[in-house]
């Protein structure tokens, strides 16, 4: 019962995430240029800086998207399905998109320590869902057998 | 699959519904499906057994091998 609660909290936040994202397409030029004027010149190009998330924005998206359907299955009691192994996958290939975009990013335009640190947590977030897939592979071939155990 | 399950034979030979096999071995219609259709993966000692004595019979007359035809 309390795993059905977390899981519903988390797919609940990745849901708000979403709808956060769908705002912040619209809204990042003039964010960026509120946050610039706060903060002072951190010596970056404005427009590579925009052009640059919105790039990084679209491996994003769908990975939240990936996300929220890998809580749908989990709530479904379908914990290791074909599509959460699918979705892993895709998981994994958008994160390490966003490593190989926040790489150029760091090595051209800005030349600063948050973009590496980016960098590192987007290969990391790649390593890990990969891992996972290979796990949920597993477990279901596990799974199957014992199903179909008589 | 190497390992054929032939309780379809050993239904008509005792002259026995699916569902009253089911019933008597103490497993699903499904699991039942699942074992007539070569489907099952793996049975348990104790569902043979069941089966076994549900229909008077060794499990030779229920499990036949037939190897692999590999070209």
């Amino acid at each position: 019962m309390k795993e059905s609660i977390v899981m519903k909290m988390v797919s609940g936040l990745i849901t708000l995430f979403i709808v956060l994202m769908m705002i912040a397409f619209f809204t990042i030029p003039f964010l960026v240029n509120w946050f610039n004027e706060l903060t002072g010149d951190g010596g970056a190009n404005l427009v590579w800086l925009k052009v640059f998330l919105y790039l990084t924005a679209i491996p994003f998206a769908v990975l939240l998207v990936m996300a929220k359907k890998l809580c749908l299955n989990i709530l479904k009691n379908n914990p290791f399905s074909e599509s959460t192994i699918q979705a892993l996958n895709i998981i994994s290939i958008c994160a390490f998109v966003d490593f190989f975009l926040y790489t150029i990013g760091t090595i051209t335009v800005f030349k600063n320590l948050l973009s590496f640190t980016l960098m590192i947590a987007a290969f990391m977030v790649g390593i890990v869902s990969l891992v996972l897939s290979m796990l949920a592979k597993r477990a279901q071939e596990i799974k199957d057998e014992n199903d179909l155990t008589v | 699959m190497p390992i054929i399950v032939n309780v379809d034979v050993m239904l008509a030979k005792r002259k026995m519904s699916s569902s009253e096999l089911a019933e008597k071995v103490g497993i699903t219609q499904a699991n039942l499906s699942i074992l007539k259709n070569n489907k099952a993966k793996a049975i348990r000692f104790s569902t043979l057994e069941a089966l076994c004595i549900a229909l008077d019979c060794q499990p030779a007359d229920i499990l036949e091998y037939v190897p692999e035809k590999s070209n």
